[in-house]
């Protein structure tokens, strides 16, 4: 009966922390469910933790306290197939895009098949690309089918994020998280990319969580809006009832720490999270 | 000289370099580093027993060397009796690869393995054999090292630790000590040199490689992971993409490095064309020496020219 009740959420934080070093506080205390299929809006200020958040949803990152549940799984028992088969439902759009620059549009395309791929298959498939037609289509869904043999990086930022989105469609997750998606396409670019995530979370019934530098698009795209500021959840409530008080207290006073990001990263360089 | 430009006397303009700090002095300091540089100098000109008076009369002589090589005789180049072809094989048996009876064969296989690698053709073609396989199999081996020494694809911290301290104590080993122990360990020859070779190149190699696998953007490594990819995965797709421009420049820099080392290597009796060119000096045969220089160089040239263009292909 419990499994039964579990199983209904995506996720599910209880105090979930995280600490860098030994006093880079990333993340101090988050306590929130998501239902599937559900569509929440991430904001705060730069600095506040939010990329730490979605590198812990993902599973890149372990958390340093706290429980995380994925799909009624407690994460922290799990290991090599199984964490590796977690993080295959679970599709990331970054920021930076993580594009291989060098490799053609295809290739990052399809390694989001990876997860389902064997090593040998692979290894076939940057010979010879596979499954050719589901790379098209995806490419196709975000309109730059066009480009699918061109290098990576004869693409402009706003194609490559919508490469990016094409890796997540042909894995087909069951979780999209999406961090800062827009921050690095020009404002009218962001609005149509933001949408179509939306339109893709909605048409396969996939929860879609996004970072987002933008309130305006977060108030007007999300139902639920999840204001984050040092590490700690502020508010967690629908954009109707969220006013210009909550939004200045989640800004104010606020100065990015200038070195956070450089000790998050140290720390995440090793394979030490196979 | 061009100064900052001064506020006016009268003060109608503010002083606003006067807040400006002003870099720290240190004079004294400078002044002993500098005292100390000088004294590390003299020192090391006192000890290299430089003596620019006996270099200034010995130009005559140096002169007098240079013409002694002059013109380069390339005799045993082009004269086909210092080949030694075995008089009983046809060219065409000689050098194609085609059966022949078996009294012929033995004949025509002495010559390969010992006649021909000691004229000038056969040992620049030793050389550059010795390079090549020497460099290939360091790359070989160097590969899956550079991924092992690199802190960000080594499976645990004690293998990275491990691979990084065997590879940086035998790559203080020059190739020349290593082609010593190769010489007494296997014998005379190409076989020694080449041994000497793929385990200098292997740590340089490896080193190289390693540094390029840490220097990757770590993003991509963290995006493809998120798709579920295992940890070859990962390699294939995120890791090698990265380097591969890298590997094939720095495989491609290494040869030619090689090419110079193998002609060295000779002089050890390690196979290739310095031995010849030792021999020649030693007999005082200066214009063959010449010669073989010649060869030499024109060989340097040559491969250095062609991984250039090969890597501006890649790259």
């Amino acid at each position: 009966m419990r499994e039964r009740v579990a199983m209904a959420y995506q996720y599910r934080l209880e105090k979930v922390g995280k600490v860098f070093g030994r006093r880079q506080i990333a993340l101090a205390r988050i306590d929130f469910v998501v239902q599937r299929g559900e569509k929440v809006a991430l904001i705060g200020p730069s600095g506040a933790g939010k990329t730490s958040l979605f590198r812990i949803l993902n599973c890149t990152l372990r958390p340093s306290s706290g429980k995380l549940w994925i799909n009624g799984d407690e994460i922290e028992s799990l290991h090599g197939r199984r964490l590796r088969e977690v993080r295959r439902k679970i599709g990331t759009i970054y920021q930076q895009h993580n594009l291989v620059p060098r490799l053609k549009v295809i290739h990052n395309v399809l390694s989001g098949r990876l997860g389902r791929w064997s090593a040998f298959r692979s290894l076939a498939s940057l010979m010879r690309p596979l499954e050719v037609e589901l790379a098209w289509s995806a490419l196709k869904q975000v309109g730059i089918e066009e480009k699918i043999f061109t290098r990576t990086d004869e693409l402009s930022g706003g194609q490559q994020q919508r490469v990016a989105i094409a890796r997540v469609l042909v894995q087909d997750p069951e979780v999209i998280l999406a961090d800062e998606p827009v921050s690095s396409v020009d404002p009218s670019l962001a609005a149509s990319i933001v949408n179509l995530l939306i339109d893709i979370g909605r048409d396969t019934h996939k929860t879609l969580l996004m970072n987002l530098h933008s309130v305006d698009l977060a108030l007007a795209y999300f139902p639920r809006v999840i204001g984050i500021k040092n590490g700690v959840a502020l508010f967690d409530l629908s954009p109707d009832k969220i006013d210009d008080r909550l939004l200045e207290d989640l800004y104010s006073g606020h100065l990015p720490p200038s070195d956070q990001e450089k000790v998050a990263h140290a720390e995440s360089n090793a394979l030490a999270y196979p | 000289m061009v100064g900052p430009s001064r506020p006016k006397r009268d003060g109608s303009e503010p002083d606003l370099l006067g807040e400006v700090p002003q870099p720290p002095r240190r004079r004294l300091r400078s002044a002993l580093f500098l005292l100390l540089l000088l004294f590390v100098l003299g020192w090391a000109l006192e000890g290299a027993k430089l003596r620019p008076g006996e270099l200034f009369y010995g130009i005559p002589e140096i002169a007098m060397t240079i013409g002694r090589m002059l013109p380069p005789d390339f005799t045993k180049v082009t004269d086909s009796k210092s080949y030694y072809f075995p008089e009983s094989l046809s060219p065409s048996e000689l050098f194609l690869p085609f059966p022949v009876p078996e009294d012929k064969a033995r004949l025509r296989q002495r010559w390969w393995d010992n006649t021909f690698p000691q004229t000038v053709v056969g040992a620049t073609v030793e050389t550059i054999q010795m390079a090549l396989a020497g460099t290939f199999l360091a790359l070989v081996v160097a590969f899956p090292v550079g991924f092992l020494a690199a802190r960000n694809t080594s499976p645990h911290a004690a293998i990275y630790y491990g691979t990084r301290l065997v590879l940086n104590f035998l790559r203080t080993i020059p190739d020349l000590a290593l082609g010593l122990v190769f010489v007494a360990a296997v014998g005379l020859g190409a076989f020694a040199g080449t041994i000497a070779l793929f385990v200098h190149t292997t740590t340089v190699l490896g080193k190289l490689l390693s540094e390029s696998v840490e220097n990757i953007d770590e993003g991509v490594v963290e995006a493809i992971r998120a798709t579920g990819a295992g940890y070859g995965q990962i390699l294939a797709f995120a890791v090698l993409p990265q380097i591969l421009p890298d590997v094939i420049s720095f495989t491609l820099y290494r040869l030619e490095t090689n090419i110079r080392a193998a002609s060295v290597l000779g002089l050890i009796g390690a196979g290739g064309i310095g031995y010849l060119m030792n021999t020649s000096f030693r007999t005082f045969q200066y214009q063959e020496a010449s010669a073989i220089v010649l060869v030499l160089i024109l060989l340097v040239m040559v491969v250095d020219y062609a991984s250039y263009r090969l890597r501006q292909l890649v790259v």
